[in-house]
């Protein structure tokens, strides 16, 4: 007797639709699983076995072969269990085979026939075509999300079978995953004084600019990371589906009420590998670039972090894509996300103002030259930071909040769009004339800078972009001196970290 | 680019032109063993070189009297370092030579052998010829300004006819023989704590290099010997004794500069210090050196010649003062909210009461006028542009 069930396994952040075929024949007793199973499929074999016995029902004393197929594709991870032991029960006639017809399983079993959640619900279900599909009770609002109406539970296996028999009705998802994330993140009224980086903040969401904060330690520099996602417009809707395929496929929770619109923020520990920040592993888990695709990745301690750490960044920050190659696979995954970057001056961390530290120059120009100067040049804001000022702690003024500064951000995203950018950062150096035309004062400006050498031709185009956000912060079309002034001061703090690049 | 006229026998022993004899082998030697220099003093105090070498090889040399240095006293070493002398251009000089600086033999810890490398010979090879030499000395963490005045303090004693004496250590040092090494300038002498072929930095050891060829380094560091920390801190004394004054540009509270300061006031040489913000940490050293009235405060060379030759005026170095007439109110608000600390932007921007493009585009303007400057976003007011 044959039976087929469809399913689905996870590679990266994308589904492969899996069939799980099912023969039950006369011969020697045995259970076999062909179609290149990895470790976890092949011990599902002891773990369906088990959970049918628990669960009331008879395991065939006759020869049980499982196919998955694609066979010449490898499989991972234990979300085939559910659809192999419903595969069995439909070849012995436990379950008839149209309830399972148009039907897709996803789910792990344990040993006393319950169901158990997996990973990666949102892309696998994303990549079956099915009117129906069973998931775990636990990933009931991943599955919500992709399926809708379709979307069926499971707590048991017995309680499984029953429902597709029609002898019960199915059980209503309870229990479901709540994810603890707030609405609201952090508000930018807490910070208080720090004018200059509330500033930067502001000109890198409304721009798209990368931000390195250089600034002691106690200076703000993660209390302002922190506070811009919320300064970001909310997800598109294909941004947060793709946020909620990468966060699902990592394991991490996704919010009940449908599909997530807050930016998510990343801030991996500066101890974080480069397998860790790109992703990897035998199935390609997404890594923290690519978990904070369509957010902010926000890496303290810059200086900190090894080279080949740093270096997975480039691929992404100039494509927005991370390419990942294993043994058995290779993915890419997405990864376009605003990069903050905060480090210390100089190692002893109070060289902000020279004289107040005591490393060596060689020490300074060690510290640096931590971070090459190409990675460096992605940075179109670099500030420096100071620890506020205790009048700024401890006066009552009433700073801006976050919603008043994500209002401009959006007009400004809003005029970029209409331009037909992304974002002020993404503007082709070819549309800069065009994009961000200079007035007679800025222009003088600007080549006073490009004649004392202060300013390269590839610091020139940096420089009109960020001014082209100030701008639109302003409400100004014409770029004015001013406005390039600050677009100069919102990167000087770049000097203290080494020559710049020559192009 | 040779130094001053007056060529002597160190320029040309320093060439490599004579081949050493065998008592300024065996002297070259007795420095190489690794001896503190008093230790090298006593060791050729009353005995000709040749003599003493023998004394400290077979072990009975009464200033070795247990024969310490018998281990390193190899039979080739003398023979080793005639080759690595001629090798190196470097001529070794015992106190009294022509070409040993009478002020320095005439010092109760003066170097026992000197090793002399260099072309230009502004150290005096006879009693009536001395020319000026000031010490500037300081941090190896300085401050921005500090880095400022040394190298301006530096170009104006050179450009004045004044060799600069300095350690060519990082920081003040090096900015000052930096100053020191314009074109035209006295030449500068370099007091090395280590080898005059110890290895350094690309950049030092162009540096050092420069001070060569423009002028002369002093080292009683044998060459080819291995650097130890306290040869840095007593070399301080060599440069106390050649200098006619010693000036410190920038110090922490406790910093090296402080044993050259000790050094010359023990041997009555004046000191001048360059005074500081009270709440700069690289000028702690300094301003307590001030406060204790052991220096006298100095803000430029003018000062310094001022202080060391009564009556010295130096030429070129009026000061200039931008007219401050045809400025407006947006400018005049910003120079006022300017201060001698290094400010971020937004302090400036409070302090004017203009926003944060106002504020950065009248700092841009006062900068190319002179009287801004900004290093990675942080302002001070300053009436002159840093000299390059």
């Amino acid at each position: 007797m044959l039976a087929r069930v469809a399913s689905a396994s996870l590679v990266g952040v994308e589904g492969r639709r899996v069939d799980v075929e099912v023969h039950v024949s006369s011969g020697f007793p045995g259970f076999t699983i062909v179609g290149l199973p990895d470790a976890a499929v092949r011990e599902s074999r002891d773990r369906v076995r088990a959970a049918l016995l628990s669960s009331g029902f008879r395991w065939p004393q006759r020869r049980v072969t499982v196919n998955l197929a694609p066979s010449g594709v490898r499989k991972g991870g234990p979300g085939l269990d559910l659809a192999v032991a419903v595969g069995v029960l439909v070849a012995e006639g436990e379950v008839p085979a149209e309830a399972v017809a148009d039907t897709a399983f996803v789910g792990e079993l344990g040993l006393d026939g319950s169901v158990r959640a997996v990973t990666g619900i949102v892309p696998m279900l994303a990549s079956v075509t099915c009117r129906r599909v069973v998931v775990p009770a636990a990933c009931a609002a991943e599955a919500t999300l992709v399926s809708g109406d379709g979307a069926r539970v499971a707590a048991r296996l017995d309680e499984l079978v029953r429902a597709l028999g029609g002898s019960a009705p199915w059980p209503v998802a309870t229990g479901a995953r709540r994810s603890p994330a707030p609405e609201r993140g952090p508000d930018l009224a807490d910070v208080r004084g720090q004018w200059l980086g509330r500033r930067a903040v502001e000109v890198a969401a409304a721009g798209g600019h990368h931000l390195l904060l250089v600034g002691p330690p106690g200076s703000g520099k993660t209390m302002l990371a922190t506070r811009l996602p919320g300064l970001l417009p909310p997800l598109s809707r294909e941004e947060a589906f793709d946020v909620a395929r990468i966060h699902s496929a990592a394991g991490l929770p996704v919010a009940d009420g449908g599909l997530p619109s807050r930016p998510p923020l990343r801030a991996p520990h500066q101890g974080t590998t480069a397998v860790a920040l790109a992703g990897g592993g035998p199935w390609l888990r997404p890594g923290e670039i690519s978990l904070a695709h369509a957010g902010v990745l926000f890496l303290d301690e810059m200086g900190e972090l090894p080279a080949a750490v740093l270096d997975v960044l480039r691929e992404p920050l100039e494509e927005g894509v991370v390419r990942i190659s294993r043994a058995r696979a290779s993915a890419t995954l997405p990864a376009r996300f605003l990069l903050v970057g905060a480090m210390n001056p100089c190692p002893c961390g109070e060289g902000v103002v020279r004289g107040a530290c005591r490393c060596t120059e060689a020490a300074r120009a060690r510290y640096g030259r931590r971070l090459s100067g190409p990675l460096l040049d992605r940075f179109d804001l670099a500030v420096g930071l100071q620890r506020p000022d205790p009048a700024d702690l401890l006066g009552d003024a009433p700073m801006e909040p976050s919603a008043t500064v994500a209002a401009r951000v959006a007009a400004v995203r809003l005029q970029a769009a209409a331009r037909g950018v992304v974002h002020n950062a993404a503007i082709p150096v070819s549309r800069l004339q065009e994009l961000a035309p200079l007035s007679a004062a800025a222009a003088a400006l600007v080549e006073r800078r490009l004649r004392s050498g202060d300013l390269s031709a590839r610091g020139l185009h940096r420089v009109r972009r960020v001014a082209r956000t100030v701008a639109d912060l302003d409400g100004r079309h014409l770029v004015e001196e001013t406005h390039v002034a600050e677009a100069l001061q919102l990167h000087a703090a770049r000097a203290a970290l080494g020559p710049q690049v020559v192009p | 680019m040779t130094g001053a006229a007056g060529s002597c026998e160190a320029a040309a022993g320093a060439r490599g032109a004579a081949p050493l004899d065998d008592v300024h082998r065996c002297a070259a030697a007795l420095a190489a063993l690794g001896a503190s220099p008093s230790t090298v003093r006593r060791l050729l105090s009353g005995t000709d070189a040749c003599e003493a070498w023998r004394l400290v090889r077979s072990g009975r040399h009464p200033a070795d009297p247990a024969g310490r240095l018998r281990a390193a006293a190899r039979p080739g070493l003398p023979d080793d370092m005639g080759d690595r002398c001629a090798m190196t251009g470097t001529a070794v000089l015992l106190p009294g030579e022509p070409g040993y600086p009478p002020v320095l033999a005439a010092d109760p810890e003066a170097p026992a052998v000197l090793f002399v490398t260099g072309a230009g010979a502004p150290v005096a090879s006879t009693p009536g010829d001395d020319s000026p030499r000031i010490a500037v000395v300081g941090t190896r963490a300085p401050s921005s300004a500090g880095v400022r005045v040394a190298r301006a303090m530096g170009a104006g004693l050179a450009a004045a006819g004044v060799s600069v004496v300095s350690g060519l250590a990082r920081g003040i040092d090096a900015a000052a023989h930096d100053g020191a090494l314009q074109p035209g300038g006295a030449p500068p002498v370099g007091v090395l704590g280590a080898a005059a072929d110890a290895p350094l930095a690309p950049v030092d050891a162009r540096r050092r290099a420069s001070v060569a060829s423009a002028g002369v380094l002093l080292s009683e560091v044998a060459p080819g010997t291995a650097s130890r920390r306290w040869m840095f801190a007593v070399r301080n004394r060599i440069m106390a004794a050649l200098s006619q004054a010693v000036v410190v540009v920038e110090s922490h509270a406790t910093g090296g500069s402080l044993h050259t300061v000790r050094a010359a006031v023990r041997r009555g040489v004046p000191v001048c210090a360059v005074p500081g913000s009270v709440t700069s940490p690289a000028s702690a050293g300094t301003n307590a050196l001030l406060v204790g009235g052991v220096a006298r405060a100095v803000r430029d060379a003018g000062d310094v010649l001022a202080a060391v030759v009564p009556g010295h005026r130096l030429p070129g170095l009026q000061a200039r003062r931008p007219g401050a007439g045809a400025m407006d109110a947006r400018s005049r608000a910003v120079l006022g909210a300017l201060g001698g600390e290094p400010a971020s932007l937004d302090r400036v921007a409070l302090g004017a009461g203009l926003g944060l493009g106002e504020a950065a585009a009248v700092l841009e303007r006062l900068a190319d006028a002179g009287l801004a400057s900004c290093e990675h976003g942080w302002w001070t007011g300053s009436a002159r542009r840093p000299p390059r």
